[in-house]
């Protein structure tokens, strides 16, 4: 037993002399293997300032998988590609450590977020962390975040031997000998075995990334390629070249978000101008807002069979503008041809010829329809008179919004009908008679013609302090003189006897003629 | 043209109606405004022709409340959307008018009351009459259950459906309290934000001591049948 036992010693003896020589060959064949030849100012620093866009990311992560569907299914913090890789920058910028470096570590372990290897999904370890050859233990996270700042704060222990910014997530932080790898390569041996870990890497995954152009069509979850063409995009327009030829997530941005509503053609089979001009239901819509006829043709043009590329040749022409239907007072064709001095400042862009129509025409009482003439309507209803006087455009917005329900006619009257006695909160009809005053004042008829307002108005502001008739029942001198405790009250202030007469003298009797 | 109206009943306001208006249309140039003379028996009238005033002027005293709707009307003829009375005699500030205007945008209020006590700033009126506020507040919470600390502030801003409303149905006197009554009865909002007032800069106040007590009963009367038939 005791020879057994000997021997065995001896043996071992031999096999640790194996190992250690072992040992040594390795450590010399890694002194030797690639990455160790390369030179420090060739290699990758893994702490530093971030060298790619958020876009980047996205682009290149899209072009060599699809975003797994557990990540929103399980509910986790990050249920979007997007949300996936800011997470990424985020926690990579707090802790100082490349994010392109960190990212396609990641992308290497986990092949593209599809777990090919030994670690699951639902673990959130995107490096590794925990597992070795030779055993099935490895780590897990409760979230994305802290799967990710575990890896991220793991390379900076490597890496760097500055303190952590967050708290520290990562359970074999202590285990690493701080600063040991200060770059990409010198992670081969260490974090993993393989001695072309960091290489590899750099040359198969960051390599990608760093030289992808990404070009893109999709833009938060919406498809763009209908009326995007990021090489159109870019041949077209060199302000946006110049800017963002280097990545094409910003370069859709920019299209997205400022391109489209700048009218900017971005493709050769969509013009919004042509889609514009094609459907005057839209510019009824959306007038000038040449985004929103994009944005339509995206959600649901394209679907509808709508075209953006041949010109129909409608020869439509708006009625609607700001929501308000102005079809029963305006009609273009009717506008143009009376109105030649609109179209001569104007031109004949329907959209700004109805504008004109509504913020200047209505006002200066311009006909814009056969069947609606804001003086015939004037002429033909007293009420409307007594309420809109002189107000042109309250005409027209009457016969808008109630007249044509009311059934009331918008041409066709030629004179006046009935007259006015009402002005602001005064009805004067008591002491007040159209016709009665015209006939009795000579003067006043031949300067107001058959304007019954302008008879009314000079009644009301001249006409009773100069103790003028207007009425078969009131007579302002014989109101005085069978009445002198009015007299005493008011003096010479006519105008007081024809009000005492309105709201008083006539129910309590007093003669008045 | 604006779609904001500032109605500016004015009765023998010759000593201040030129700074008001002008205070107006420096301070609160977004706003138009219209002035109803009620037949003032000083210059108000001549000011206002010789400097190019907007003024609508009555033939004969009609009384505030007949000033006040005329404005209204005013408002309601030429599609204003959102009109204020300011007193003529310019113990309000115009700088306010904007602030008003745009908290009635924002928020969609039917009348808002631009009011002297919520933060205690400014021209604080005199014990008896502060006395006769709280009181009229005490009274409009019972009817209305709604607080309104400054019911007789004449600062008050309303929207198109008030506007409307106003132009029909306005009291003849003292419409402050009742007018406030009826607008939460009738179910529009009716909110307050804080204001500074000025003293009175000339002229004289439509409530002399001696009126106070009719002012108080008639009020109060006005206010509980407004409750009652709203």
């Amino acid at each position: 037993m005791k020879k057994c036992l000997s021997k065995v010693l001896k043996n071992s003896k031999k096999i640790i002399a194996v190992v250690l020589a072992l040992a040594v060959i390795c450590s010399t064949a890694s002194l030797v293997s690639p990455s160790s030849e390369v030179a420090a100012e060739d290699k990758y620093p893994i702490m530093g300032p971030t060298n790619v866009t958020l876009g980047q990311l996205i682009n290149y992560y899209s072009s060599n998988a699809t975003y797994p569907a557990y990540y929103a299914l399980a509910g986790t913090d990050a249920p979007t590609l997007d949300s996936f890789c800011q997470m990424y920058l985020d926690e990579c910028n707090a802790e100082g450590v490349r994010v392109e470096v960190a990212f396609c570590q990641a992308m290497n372990e986990t092949n593209y977020l599809k777990y090919t290897g030994r670690v699951p999904i639902e673990a959130k370890n995107f490096a590794g962390i925990g597992a070795t050859d030779s055993t099935q233990e490895y780590n897990v996270f409760s979230s994305v975040r802290e799967g990710i700042r575990a890896q991220v704060q793991h390379l900076k222990a490597y890496a760097s031997t500055a303190n952590l910014n967050n708290p520290c997530v990562d359970p074999r932080f202590h285990l690493v000998s701080r600063g040991c790898a200060p770059y990409l390569e010198d992670l081969s041996g260490r974090w993993a075995s393989s001695p072309t870990y960091g290489t590899d890497i750099r040359n198969n995954f960051m390599a990608k990334l760093g030289t992808f152009n990404g070009f893109c069509t999709m833009y938060n979850g919406v498809e763009y390629s209908g009326v995007y063409d990021p090489y159109f995009y870019l041949d077209h327009y060199a302000d946006v070249a110049a800017l963002f030829a280097h990545d094409g997530y910003a370069l859709l941005a920019h299209y997205v978000n400022h391109g489209m509503y700048e009218g900017r053609k971005a493709c050769d089979w969509y013009d919004p101008y042509v889609y514009k001009a094609n459907y005057v239901d839209l510019r009824n819509v959306f007038g000038h807002n040449i985004g929103a006829y994009t944005r339509h043709y995206l959600d649901f043009g394209e679907a509808e069979g709508r075209t953006g590329w041949i010109p129909t040749g409608s020869t439509d022409k708006v009625w609607v503008l700001n929501g308000v239907d102005y079809s029963a007072v305006y009609n273009y064709n009717f506008y143009t041809a009376n109105n030649p001095d609109v179209t001569a400042v104007l031109g004949t862009d329907d959209i700004d010829v109805l504008t004109h129509f509504v913020n200047n025409g209505m006002s200066e009482g311009r006909q814009g329809s056969g069947g609606f003439d804001y003086k015939s309507y004037m002429n033909e209803y007293p009420d409307l008179r007594a309420e809109f006087r002189y107000n042109t455009r309250a005409y027209y917005d009457h016969y808008i919004n109630y007249g044509v329900k009311e059934g009331r006619h918008g041409s066709g009257c030629n004179a006046r009908v009935g007259a006015i006695t009402r002005v602001w909160v005064f009805e004067m009809s008591d002491v007040y008679n159209y016709d009665y005053y015209l006939a009795n004042n000579p003067d006043v008829a031949a300067a107001v013609g058959d304007d019954d307002i302008a008879a009314l108005d000079h009644f009301f502001n001249n006409g009773m302090n100069e103790g003028r008739r207007a009425s078969q029942n009131f007579d302002v001198w014989a109101y005085a003189s069978h009445n002198p405790d009015l007299v005493e009250a008011f003096g010479m202030s006519l105008a007081n006897y024809y009000f005492h007469y309105i709201n008083y003298g006539r129910a309590e009797g007093r003669i008045a003629v | 043209m604006s779609n904001k109206l500032v109605i500016i009943p004015a009765f023998n306001e010759a000593g201040c109606i030129v700074n008001t208006v002008n205070d107006i249309i420096e301070n609160a140039p977004d706003f138009d405004y219209v002035i109803i003379n009620d037949c003032s028996r000083d210059d108000t009238y001549k000011l206002c022709l010789e400097n190019g005033f907007n003024v609508v002027s009555l033939p004969i005293n009609s009384g505030i409340g007949a000033a006040v709707q005329t404005g209204y009307l005013y408002a309601k003829r030429y599609g204003y959307e959102y009109a204020i009375q300011v007193d003529g005699d310019g113990q309000h500030d115009a700088a306010f008018l904007g602030t008003m205007a745009r908290y009635m945008e924002e928020h969609n209020t039917g009348m808002l009351i631009g009011s002297r006590y919520i933060e205690k700033q400014g021209f604080q009126s005199s014990g008896l009459r502060r006395f006769g506020i709280k009181y009229f507040t005490l009274l409009i919470k019972i009817l209305t259950g709604k607080k309104i600390t400054d019911p007789t502030s004449g600062m008050r801003m309303v929207g198109r459906d008030i506007i409307e409303y106003f132009a029909e149905e306005y009291p003849k006197d003292y419409p402050e309290p009742e007018t406030a009554v009826t607008i939460v009865k009738r179910g529009w909002s009716v909110e307050e934000i804080p204001v500074v007032m000025k003293e009175r800069q000339a002229g004289t106040s439509s409530i002399s001591p001696k009126r106070s007590i009719y002012y108080m009963i008639k009020v109060s009367l006005a206010c509980i049948i407004a409750a009652m038939s709203s």
